[in-house]
């Protein structure tokens, strides 16, 4: 009952707030792309400013795959190198950038939705387990390519001098600009599918899968269209990234940075639009807090327990640590902030007044809470006592 | 004849460590039907204790005794200090299947495969099991006591744990738990004792198959993060939920990775396991001994 009910309750509810957070988002990004391009933005910044928007593509493919469609995937280094190396050949054959971006995506679009192929017709996890065995024959075969006697990789694939529609990449502050555009092109483009039949389709299938397949969704296809989709937004930020840094090579795509983009979908909130953007903000800037305050008299007396090589694994440790408070505390991410604030004021403003209590935001209506009614427990349902 | 032995050379070592490491597995996703991506952390944690204690104590068996006990809190102390309020809070996740869990495992595996070094130092350490140095090869082919020891350990840990599920009152109950929890908690079963106690066994074995790994190699934390992710293949061979169907899973995985080393070269031991797993998905992912739920396609 509840599905049909959402199918047609839930789109007219959430597709305001997704219109208005996309659109918040891209005039965020064109501000922030324009105060770099007046250079209003200190260069030291821009460099990290650009960190955090490549990042962010990852974040919202993924987002996509795991928020959105609620599929477990840690492939996203994998597939990051499958865009960037298919971008580098392009570019490297034809010299053109644009065109290099737009193969890096479809190889994203073609390999996920054969991974999707193969592992989601079965029902469970398959697909972590698979996005993990393609992240590591990814990284092998370039490795192997890489370092291949008499091979000229040895340093990594270079990406050489690129343009962009003609304007020149060399510096941050272009790139800043590009990056903030297509990334806004990105969160359209997923705003769009939430708003739209994909949203839909996806929240049936959330709430109760053999619902959503007797209401007529495909629910295979569709979750294998979501992964291929996914994909070759990551595989894109992939070549992004490689292009940005300048080359790439195979240690710099390890389980550990799948992971990383993991916590960032966790920390900015699941199947949120502002999620992904916020999460690689926060997963990409503490590193660097750390690092600033690793000469501070508590940073100092943390390292000592290490010996003085403490600082990367402190870093893990206190992002993880970050992530696994998310999970507990406030599975919806930061997204849900402003939710959480409006709740608290509300609470105040009628003091005694109802509060379903928990972990529920007190009185923030946009963001769907999915009520689990479900007939068959799935999952941790079966640990919670 | 000595190719074939080299490549059957620690073969038994190995398939002792994926069986034990993957046992654990099994026995969480049958409580709580979530796959573990900490099981290598998790051991890595009690496999670094145990080698810590035997410096301090001089002796290895003694470590090894605190040692599983600190395993067995250790792994009840994940469960209800991490995974547990998780799955509590998952359901505003909106996600069907438990991805949050999933997702919460593979964090706490960065974690702690970070935090280990963090604490002791990042250099390797060998783990010294004294046993009776006796070794029998042929060809290219080496069995030492350590290996049987290893193996016999592996089956006798493997079917007391089947026969304890069968046989004792506990097991009863986690096999009931994991049937059908809704069932089970209208019986009085606490699904949340159950998947403690799992948690806590899970670690323990997670523990005994790293440290037969510290054995062969150097522990370091980056390896056991390899061994945490390697072994789902014996695992997914076996289906997901099958006791048995691990030894036979681990064994293969062991046999495959052996031979891919020999034949192939040295850089295809850590990347042959993912490339059986994907086999493994496209032919049969359901294993040869679990349950398959189908999708339609």
């Amino acid at each position: 009952m509840s599905i049909l009910q959402n199918l047609k309750r839930r789109p007219a509810q959430t597709s305001r707030s997704v219109r208005r957070t996309s659109l918040v988002l891209v005039a965020v990004l064109a501000l922030y792309a324009l105060l770099a391009a007046v250079g209003a933005v200190d260069g030291a910044y821009l460099g990290q400013g650009a960190v955090v928007l490549i990042a962010a593509f990852g974040a919202y493919g993924l987002n996509l795959i795991t928020g959105y469609a609620g599929l477990a995937s840690i492939g996203n280094a994998g597939f990051m190198a499958i865009g960037g190396i298919i971008g580098w050949s392009v570019l490297e054959s034809t010299g053109s950038f644009e065109l290099a971006l737009l193969l890096g995506g479809v190889a994203g679009l073609v390999s996920g939705g054969i991974v999707g192929a193969i592992a989601l017709r079965w029902h469970g996890f398959y697909l972590v387990l698979a996005t993990l065995a393609v992240q590591a024959i990814v990284v092998f075969v370039l490795q192997e390519i890489q370092l291949a006697p008499g091979s000229e990789y040895l340093a990594g694939f270079t990406f050489g001098p690129m343009t962009f529609f003609g304007v020149d990449l060399f510096d941050d502050t272009t790139w800043t600009v590009l990056l903030a555009v297509l990334l806004a092109v990105v969160v359209l483009l997923i705003a769009g599918l939430v708003d739209g039949r994909f949203g839909r389709a996806w929240m049936a299938i959330r709430e109760n899968e053999r619902a959503a397949d007797v209401c007529g969704i495909n629910v295979v296809w569709m979750k294998i269209l979501t992964f291929a989709i996914g994909s070759a937004i990551i595989a894109f930020g992939g070549v992004l990234a490689a292009a940005y840094a300048g080359s790439m090579s195979y240690e710099s795509f390890t389980l550990e940075v799948s992971t990383s983009f993991v916590a960032m979908i966790i920390v900015g909130g699941l199947g949120s639009m502002a999620g992904p953007l916020l999460g690689a903000l926060v997963v990409r800037l503490i590193p660097y807090v750390i690092q600033s305050n690793g000469n501070t008299e508590v940073g100092r007396a943390l390292n000592d327990i290490n010996g003085g090589t403490g600082l990367p694994f402190l870093q893990t440790i206190l992002y993880c640590a970050i992530v696994l408070a998310f999970l507990v505390f406030e599975p919806m991410g930061l997204a849900n902030l402003g939710n959480r604030l409006r709740g608290l004021l509300a609470r105040r403003r009628r003091p005694g007044g109802g509060d379903s209590g928990g972990g529920d935001p007190g009185g923030g209506p946009p963001v769907p809470e999915p009520p689990r009614n479900d007939p068959e427990p799935v999952g941790a349902e079966r640990s919670r006592a | 004849m000595g190719t074939l032995g080299a490549a059957l050379n620690g073969v038994l070592l190995l398939s002792a460590i994926y069986a034990l490491l993957s046992l654990g597995l099994v026995l969480i996703f049958r409580a709580t039907r979530v796959l573990n991506f900490a099981a290598g952390a998790i051991g890595l944690v009690g496999a670094y204790l145990v080698y810590e204690l035997s410096t301090i104590f001089g002796s290895f068996y003694p470590a090894l005794v605190v040692g599983i006990v600190v395993a067995i809190a250790f792994g009840a102390l994940i469960y209800l200090g991490v995974l547990s309020p998780i799955s509590g809070a998952r359901a505003s996740i909106g996600a069907s299947t438990d991805v949050g869990v999933v997702l919460g495992t593979i964090i706490l595996a960065e974690l702690l495969i970070a935090a280990v070094p963090f604490f002791a130092g990042s250099r390797g350490r060998p783990v010294d099991v004294p046993l009776p140095a006796w070794q029998w090869s042929a060809g290219g082919l080496t069995i030492s006591s350590l290996q049987i020891v290893a193996f016999v350990l592996m089956i006798a840990v493997v079917v007391g744990v089947a026969v304890g599920l069968r046989r004792s009152p506990l097991g009863l109950r986690m096999r009931a738990a994991a049937d059908s929890p809704r069932l089970a908690r209208l019986n009085g079963i606490s699904t949340r004792e159950v998947a403690t106690v799992t948690w806590a066994l899970s670690a323990l074995v997670s523990m005994l198959g790293v440290l037969l790994y510290a054995t062969s190699t150097d522990l370091q934390p980056a390896s056991a993060a390899g061994l945490g992710a390697a072994l789902f293949p014996a695992l997914l061979l076996g289906g997901l939920d099958s006791i048995g169907g691990c030894i036979l899973g681990s064994i293969v995985l062991a046999l495959v990775q052996s031979f891919s080393a020999v034949y192939l070269g040295g850089e295809w031991m850590a990347v042959s396991p993912y490339i059986f797993l994907l086999l493994v998905l496209i032919v049969r992912p359901q294993g040869f001994f679990g349950k398959a739920e189908f999708s339609r396609l």
